[in-house]
């Protein structure tokens, strides 16, 4: 099993949504880029206090084609989404102890771009974050969710 | 609102000088703000729906005369700018509340034009409507000459030729064919001298005040012909005068310059001698690079924005005995109305209802010189008549549909002359005045007619536009304020003593109204210190 | 020579027809604004109303989306270089009560818990449960239901069921769509006096407590009760900034240009008309700001519309009030005997003075229903002065009183308001404000002048009916119902011609919803680049 935000876990991330045949079925056809901005909070052990991981999905009809890692802030122009959140509340919910739609709610995770599609497509937030949180695909080296604060 | 710290030029006041000033300096490659007290930009180039919804007013600047020469209307197309005009045919006319045959006085646009003016005149007198005619077409001829004049900085007398304003005024009367004694009457002495004609005296007579020809002024005899000129030019902003103020800040807008509203001007900051910026009201300091121009009043520019204490003991006495007033002092009626007035005159033509400016209120001759009389020495006059016009009757936007908007100027005497409270009588009570003396000239005005009204004094004037004492020139337009005497002499090239500050308001040389030649006039000078490029040389215009 | 061929061609300068003008512009293209009056803006008018150097806000007062809409950002309307500047009063809101207490909606949520609880602990907290709750998810909301295009209720709805929102928050429910403002009041809160403070807020935000359904946006609307601004010079500066960014991106606007004909050819909108004769022509769209009477019945050709559009149209609904207004040129600021209760409700911008509980409103609304004009009126009062130095004489105010008030009146139309009945009921007004001040009556007013629903339709036409939400605030009117189901995506019946303005979703008020919403629609429908839009 591969450590959580390491090159084989995007790896794995990826195959493992592209063989879910619902999701792929679900997602509406076109091309789809999210980026995802991970917050060192001093909570984490991952991620060192106020720095960024930051990483960029990009599906086209239905499949993830890239799913990795970029060194900086990924530009704005073009992205259908963007979600930022401190990293404790990233891997809680990769541990599947916390849900991302709360986390929604109260302001913890910050979601831009066209909630109108999301909500068209409720249900298929649901299949995103079921795999997100599929805890048996990660490894925790440094100690797993919920941590000591 | 944020302040970038540093322009080149700085100009105060956002009136139709500061925006001219600021257009064209933006244009030569200077960066500029225009900073303004009030929340819009325009100043007098106002219009107010003041009375009812729909109904527009023109409370200050209303007849645009110099719409074919004004440099920036042209050098920046304000017309594409949302500046747009028609010229009425009837320009001027004087009705009577016994029924006589009006006068009415046609623009230049058509040949045939005259000869309907001349009919007018003629049905009281061949000679006057044949001097009339006459002397008109002589001082159409000098238009360009004019427009040289009003556009370029007052002629300087030089050591070899200290009287050139006196010579000019000679060579104009000569042109005229007049004799030089013309020169030095005043305007009633004029119009005594050239014409019989009792009715159109009284029009005249009207009209000069309005146009800054004062009636008690021995020496303002030319000026009460020459200001001809403008009566065939009249043209009206469709929408509102005020257009003409959007026009001109996006004019500057287009090029780049800045400008900010409700950002009071109160201190030029001065490093020694240089003035270096300005302070605003909440203490907002902004640096100018090269200059700073004040298109507010004179008195306010230098006794307090620069300061008594920074001014030579000259200067400060030469501030201090500006003369503004008594002349040129208006307050405007302002209503609402079912049906445009329906004169009695009109029986013998009906143009007069449809007049650009309608005189009312006058029987004679002796009524107006009253009137005058009444307001220059401090009284409210007693006559409630006015110049009036309805601008509905040209452009329907001036009024909801079917309905009409009249306004009109009254002489008044200066602000300082009644206390705040005797101005509220005056507005409490004045249109009352007005429209009970309207009716027996117009049989339809009456009350039932007025959906609403409104009156606007010359303390209003002095409050809204800071047009002191509600003169219109922001400076007496006397013979001693005139010319390369405007506003006084070490000031009449529109430089101060103060390195880097220029004055560009209506006190400068030409004097007010909305022509933006004090604007103007005042680029040409800074433009001559800075080395700017002079872009009007190669308009071929002549000025 | 006037251009006459453009791109787009935009009816209407208010602040929606302006910003979407803009937005055009700045992508490249060629637009031309026509507006019927002297001075654009619409509802962001200032004016000398009483006396000069009095600047009185005629219509639009509250801006409340300052930083939560992105035309404001998008477009450069505040900050460099000449943008405008809003006052942000630390005291937004505030309710006088006739046994002399008071409360007071602060900037700092601290202050206002503070100001509740002395009526109800338990309120209070309850309070600022729900603004916490809300703030949460604020701007996920006001992007996703203010800032794009509607989508059907029924698939929020539906969402909130999949999400199970419901397990996870305390007060967004999907059955507050069936839910009145006062009920949603009721169930959450005990004190009555906490219920009118809040119930106010949202009849001046035009949204009436009675109405069924509109519980929904309430929870939202209260997000932002502490997002009161004041623009510095009064309301016209945003829209003469508007049109500076506008001269900027090379748009034209033409001014005292009422639009007689929407030009169609061939079954699409091609150009249009103007009083004078003129004639322009757009290349790509044409798009209205303006309401759905005049668009359609005076501009268009008849017989272009289907009948089933045509009786929408006929049979669209305004809101059942509108305002009266006293504007008033002021010797002083009032201060006032609840002061003792509370010293801040002398610092107060927006003040009830009159509601003391739901009832009182349900009165109000029920007489407006039937035509009436409150017996006592009920207020409204603010003193923008206390804010904005400008906008008076040195040592002067600027205060306008507003009563929540009916355009036609006992079945008679909105005749009584042109009659002197508005200058008694103006005096009314003032005597009503008298009895909570302790330093101001009559004497101190230099001028009151009254401001009423029927002129309120007359110099701006596009609020029919004195509407100045343009379009009654009520559920089969909200969202993708508004104006009909079918033009919610900002297109109409007409090939080319698009709506832009209050009518359509989310409504009147300075939100710049419309137009920044239409312009996703024409984006859309052009292939623009959304350069506006970063994620």
């Amino acid at each position: 099993m591969p450590d959580i935000f390491s090159t084989e876990w995007y790896d794995a991330m990826l195959k493992l949504a592209n063989s879910q045949d619902d999701l792929s079925a679900k997602v509406p056809k076109g091309e789809w880029r999210v980026a995802i901005e991970i917050e060192g909070d001093g909570i984490s052990p991952y991620i060192p206090k106020g720095e960024f991981k930051y990483f960029f999905v990009h599906m086209v009809d239905g499949k993830i084609k890239e799913l990795k890692a970029f060194p900086e802030k990924i530009p704005g122009k073009g992205l259908n989404y963007r979600i930022t959140g401190p990293a404790s509340v990233f891997e809680s919910m990769a541990a599947g102890l916390m849900d991302p739609i709360e986390k929604g709610l109260d302001g913890t995770l910050s979601i831009r771009g066209d909630m109108r599609l999301l909500m068209q497509n409720a249900d298929l937030a649901n299949i995103i974050f079921d795999v997100y949180k599929s805890s048996d695909l990660t490894d925790w080296p440094k100690g797993k969710p919920p941590y000591e604060q | 609102m944020i302040i970038k710290k540093e322009y080149d030029a700085i100009v105060i006041g956002a009136g139709n000088m500061g925006l001219t000033l600021g257009a064209y300096l933006q244009r030569s490659g200077m960066q500029t703000a225009v900073f303004e007290r009030r929340h819009e930009e325009g100043s007098a180039i106002f219009t107010s729906e003041c009375t009812a919804p729909g109904f527009m007013h023109n409370l200050h600047a209303q007849y645009m005369e110099f719409m074919d020469w004004m440099p920036i209307y042209h050098d920046f197309n304000l017309e594409k700018l949302g500046a747009r005009c028609v010229y009425p045919h009837a320009q001027s006319g004087i009705a009577f509340s016994d029924g006589r045959p009006p006068i009415v006085i046609y623009s230049k646009e058509h040949p045939e034009n005259f000869e309907k003016t001349y009919k007018s005149i003629a049905q009281y007198s061949k000679h006057d409507a044949q001097t009339f005619v006459d002397l008109t077409k002589k001082i159409l001829l000098m238009e360009d000459l004019f427009a040289q004049m009003i556009y370029s900085p007052a002629v300087q007398p030089t050591p070899e030729n200290p009287y050139a304003d006196i010579q000019a005024r000679e060579m104009f009367t000569q042109m005229l064919e007049l004799p030089s004694f013309v020169n030095n009457m005043a305007p009633p002495d004029v119009y005594d001298y050239l014409f019989e004609t009792d009715e159109l005296k009284t029009l005249l007579n009207r009209m000069a005040v309005e146009w800054c020809a004062p009636l008690e002024r021995e020496g303002a005899g030319l000026g009460a012909l020459t200001i001809f000129n403008l009566y065939f030019n009249w043209r009206l902003m469709v929408g509102g005068t005020h257009t003409l103020a959007h026009g001109m800040e996006m004019a500057g807008v287009n090029e780049g310059m800045e400008v900010f509203e409700s950002s009071e001007v109160v201190k030029i900051l001065l490093d020694g001698k240089k003035a270096v910026g300005i302070r605003l009201k909440d203490g907002t300091e902004v640096r100018a690079r090269k200059l700073v121009a004040s298109n507010a009043d004179l008195k306010a520019t230098l006794l307090r924005m620069v300061g008594e204490e920074n001014l030579s003991p000259l200067w400060r006495k030469r501030a201090q005995d500006f003369q503004i007033g008594p002349s040129s002092i208006l307050a405007s009626t302002a209503l609402a109305l079912h049906e445009a007035p329906d004169y009695k005159s009109a029986r013998w033509n009906p143009d007069i209802n449809k007049t650009f400016y309608t005189v009312v209120g006058f029987d004679t001759n002796k009524d107006i010189l009253e009137y005058c009389m009444d307001a220059v020495y401090g009284r409210i006059p007693r006559i409630p008549g006015a110049g009036t016009w309805v601008n509905s009757l040209w452009d329907p936007t001036y009024a909801p549909p079917g309905k009409h908007s009249l306004t009109g100027w009254f002489f008044m005497p200066k602000a300082s002359t009644h206390t705040r409270e005797e101005w509220e009588e005056v507005r409490a009570t004045h249109n009352d005045k007005f429209i009970r003396h309207f009716e027996k000239w117009a049989p339809n005005m009456t009350w039932d007619n007025v959906i609403d009204h409104y009156f606007y004094t010359p303390l209003d004037q002095e409050d809204e536009m800071r047009l002191m004492e509600g003169d219109f020139m922001n400076g007496a337009m006397k013979l001693h304020q005139l010319g390369p005497n405007r506003p006084f002499p070490e000031a009449n090239q529109y430089r101060t003593e103060i390195e880097g500050l220029y004055l560009c308001g209506p006190y400068m040389h030409p004097g007010g109204g909305a022509s933006s030649a004090t604007g103007y006039n005042c680029f040409k000078i800074v433009a001559e210190d800075f080395g700017l490029d002079k872009c009007w040389e190669k308009t071929g215009r002549g000025y | 020579m006037e251009e006459q061929r453009y791109d787009a061609i935009v009816i209407g300068a208010g602040h929606n027809g302006m910003a979407l003008a803009t937005y055009l512009g700045k992508s490249g293209w060629k637009v031309l604004v026509l507006e019927r009056r002297l001075e654009e803006g619409g509802g962001l008018c200032t004016e000398h109303y009483t006396r000069p150097g009095f600047l009185h806000n005629l219509h639009s007062n509250y801006h409340t989306f300052v930083g939560l809409c992105p035309v404001y950002e998008d477009l450069g309307l505040v900050g460099e270089p000449d943008g405008v500047k809003y006052a942000y009063p630390p005291v937004q809101m505030g309710s006088i009560f006739e046994d002399g207490t008071a409360m007071t909606i602060h900037t700092d949520m601290a202050k206002t818990h503070a100001s509740m609880s002395r009526f109800s602990k338990k309120d209070a907290d309850t309070f600022q449960r729900l603004y916490k709750e809300v703030k949460g998810f604020q701007d996920l909301m006001i992007s996703t239901l203010m800032y794009a295009p509607p989508i059907d209720v029924n698939d929020i709805t539906k969402a909130l069921s999949t999400w199970k929102v419901e397990e996870k928050t305390e007060f967004f429910r999907a059955r507050l769509r069936s839910m009145s403002i006062n009920d949603f009041l009721n169930k959450h809160f005990e004190n009555e006096k906490v219920k009118t403070m809040l119930a106010f807020h949202a009849a001046v935000c035009g949204y009436y407590t009675d109405l069924v359904g509109l519980a929904i946006s309430f929870p939202f609307m209260l997000g932002k009760i502490d997002n009161w601004r004041l623009c510095i010079g009064g309301s016209h500066r945003l829209a003469h900034t508007l049109w500076r960014q506008m001269r900027r991106n090379n748009v034209t606007l033409r001014m005292a240009s009422p639009v007689e004909e929407i030009i169609v050819e061939n079954g699409r909108a091609v150009g249009v008309r103007t009083s004078d004769g003129n004639e322009f022509f757009a290349d790509k769209l044409v798009a209205s700001s303006l309401d759905l009477d005049q668009t359609f019945n005076k501009m268009l050709p008849t017989d272009i519309l289907p009948q089933n559009v045509k009786s929408d149209v006929d049979a669209y609904e305004y809101q059942d009030g509108t305002l009266f207004s006293v504007h008033m040129a002021m010797h002083k600021i009032p201060t006032y005997k609840a002061a003792a209760f509370d010293p801040d409700i002398n610092n107060a911008w927006v003040l009830n003075m009159g509601y003391e509980c739901l009832e009182d409103f349900n009165k109000d609304w029920k007489d407006i229903r039937s035509g009436k004009v409150p017996e006592d009126p009920k207020l409204n009062v603010a003193i923008n002065s206390m804010f904005d130095p400008t906008d008076a004489p040195e040592g002067k105010a600027t205060g306008v009183i507003r009563v929540i008030a009916p355009y036609d009146v006992d079945g008679k139309g909105p005749g009584i308001w042109a009659s002197n009945f508005k200058n008694a009921y103006s005096n009314r007004c003032i005597r009503k404000m008298e009895k909570y001040c302790d330093n101001f009556t009559a004497e101190d007013i230099l001028q009151a002048k009254p401001y009423t629903p029927l002129d309120i339709s007359e110099k701006l036409t596009n609020m029919k009916r004195g509407d100045w939400m343009v379009g009654r605030i009520c559920e089969d009117n909200l969202m993708g119902n508004r104006p009909t189901p079918l033009m919610s995506q900002y297109k109409t019946p007409v090939e080319g011609l698009y709506l832009c303005g209050s009518t359509t979703h989310p409504h009147g008020f300075i939100t710049f919803g419309p137009g920044y919403n239409a312009l996703q629609v024409i984006a859309d429908d052009f292939g623009l680049d959304k350069w506006w839009i970063e994620i």
